[in-house]
């Protein structure tokens, strides 16, 4: 039997390394694209191979779907960008850009040497006492939930999982900041608006995500689970509601959404401040505390990533068209913008 | 009992392994998702099979995420409308708008 | 004791044919998939086939789990894998044929004259 889980384990390894191969040397975007989902969910089955299924549920979200979802978007801006012509020299083989081939072989070894210096760390790991399992066990009691991972992200480190959310806001800033509104999703072109199929597929599907994504944040606390993988599973029924045509696309100019995409990190930050007369200490929670705090802040990071990640899919920036939301905040359209070219006018 | 479990789940990896020619090989965009779409439905069974083997019940989250996110990249894919036989002669430049 | 311990030998045979059985469909979907001439064909035999097999699979298991939230789980994961296939089959054949992609309509691989774009349903 262990023979057996050898020979499943080389398999999803050969698998791997036979992905990443045919995804770096094929020049055709698209197929790269598809290889890249594959790629991510044959690194979800290693990652439960090696007993992860923590990092198996992030990867197959994030790894696999939510940043397949957004190749797809990224390879059809570009092909509209180029024109609908199906030979484009960015989407297609041209050979036009080869990089000489001594640059090749450099790169070619130096990753070689990184990769033979990562497996020499690695296997010389072994001479060390793998430490902080015991320790994070014997202090897990501390951290008022069961689960060693999610003790560790938001109650050892908190510190971290607070920054991984702030990136996010971030990103959502700054892709808000760019986009002059192009709110075109929910309606597709060329297919219409109602899809029967789709509709009955949605309505019996996000019933089921969202229950699950309940139970994942909820069971976060003692098994494997979160709110990044309920987040990005909440952002997977989103998608879908919105691509039904079902619920209108968010947008920023929507005072719930703009709440929910800075409730988490909000959340987080203010219950890292409530608890310092009690503690002396950023994010230490005081004894008790923890647990309803882990849970409450987990509940509105999984909104927060959600939004954002539904937002990041749907609002696709960079096509300039006007946008009746926006002009109708401020009827001068672009005040700033204005200001900046009548200077430069002038 | 539970190397039965094992060798059917690597039975399906290499299986999927092949499967995954067709992405390779296309030629339209839409052969190629239908290649993702047999890794998901594959890795939904796979990582069945594991959880039964192995006694871990949250892989059937994981297994749940596979079979949901399979559907949003289609359901996103086919919903983008641009699907266009890259392969064929008179490359359809237009769509119904 | 003997009676228990043959409903528990049945229900294990049982369970690995039935996962034996699902592994073959999905072997079957695999090669029409690689075999068949054109997309319409390869989504017929894949989506089908192979979400028969997973619902094979999962019979299998649903036999050999005694637990019921695990079973109700594994029923749950079928129905959603089941509707989302033959919704995901039925979105790309439709947007295909609309995008112009014709079916083979003759088995030497030349495709008749289909109105390609913009029929709706």
């Amino acid at each position: 039997m262990t023979a057996l889980g050898l020979l499943l384990d080389a398999s999803v390894v050969l698998l791997l390394v036979a992905l990443a191969t045919r995804l770096l040397l094929t020049r055709h975007l698209f197929e790269a694209i598809v290889l890249f989902v594959s790629y991510g969910l044959t690194l979800s089955l290693a990652w439960v191979r090696l007993g992860a299924p923590n990092i198996a549920l992030a990867e197959a979200a994030l790894g696999a779907g939510v940043t397949g979802a957004l190749f797809l978007n990224t390879y059809q801006r570009l092909a509209e960008r180029i024109g609908d012509g199906a030979k484009s020299p960015l989407l297609e083989d041209d050979g036009s850009q080869d990089p000489p081939s001594w640059f090749k072989g450099l790169l070619g070894g130096g990753v070689i040497l990184l990769g033979l210096g990562a497996g020499w760390a690695l296997i010389g790991a072994g001479r060390r006492p793998a430490f902080l399992p015991h320790e994070i066990a014997a202090r897990l009691p501390e951290t008022g939930v069961q689960n060693p991972v999610t003790g560790v992200l938001l109650n050892f480190r908190g510190y971290d999982t607070l920054l991984e959310i702030a990136v996010l806001v971030a990103a959502m800033a700054g892709v808000w900041s760019l986009d002059r509104g192009s709110r075109r999703f929910g309606r597709a072109r060329g297919e219409p608006d109602e899809d029967p199929v789709l509709h009955a597929l949605t309505r019996f599907a996000v019933p089921v995500t969202v229950v699950t994504a309940v139970y994942l944040t909820w069971v976060g606390s003692t098994e494997p689970g979160g709110a990044f993988q309920a987040g990005s599973l909440l952002a997977g029924a989103g998608v879908l509601l919105t691509v039904a045509g079902i619920l209108p696309p968010p947008t920023a100019a929507s005072r719930p959404v703009r709440a929910m995409v800075a409730g988490g990190m909000a959340g987080f930050v203010l219950a890292g401040i409530a608890v310092l007369p009690l503690t002396g200490q950023f994010l230490h929670y005081p004894e008790g505390w923890a647990y309803p705090m882990i849970l409450g802040i987990e509940a509105l990071l999984t909104v927060s990533i959600a939004v954002v990640l539904v937002e990041l899919f749907v609002d696709v920036p960079a096509v300039p068209e006007p946008d009746p939301a926006l002009e109708s905040i401020d009827p001068s359209g672009d005040p700033l913008g204005r200001a900046l070219r009548g200077g430069e006018d002038s | 009992m539970s190397l039965l479990l094992l060798g059917a789940a690597l039975f399906l990896i290499l299986n999927v392994g092949a499967g995954l020619l067709r992405v390779v090989r296309g030629p339209t965009p839409a052969d190629r998702m239908v290649a993702a779409q047999l890794f998901g439905t594959s890795g939904v069974a796979i990582l069945l099979l594991l959880a039964e083997a192995s006694g871990e019940g949250s892989l059937r989250d994981v297994a749940l995420i596979f079979a949901l996110l399979a559907v949003v990249i289609s359901v996103s894919f086919v919903k983008r409308g641009w699907i266009r036989a890259e392969g064929s002669s008179d490359g359809e430049a237009d769509h119904a708008d | 004791m003997p009676i228990e311990l043959t409903v528990t030998l049945v229900m294990e045979v049982v369970s690995g044919l039935l996962i034996v059985a699902g592994c073959l469909f999905f072997l079957a979907g695999t090669v029409g998939l690689l075999r068949f001439p054109d997309l319409y064909c390869r989504l017929h035999a894949l989506t089908k086939a192979d979400t028969l097999g997973l619902g094979l699979i999962v019979a299998g298991l649903v036999i050999r789990n005694p637990a019921w939230p695990a079973r109700v789980q594994l029923v749950l994961i079928w129905m959603l894998a089941l509707s989302a296939a033959a919704t995901v089959c039925h979105l790309l054949a439709r947007s295909s044929l609309a995008a112009g992609i014709e079916p083979i309509r003759e088995p030497g691989g030349a495709s008749a004259g289909v109105t390609p774009a913009g029929e709706g349903r």
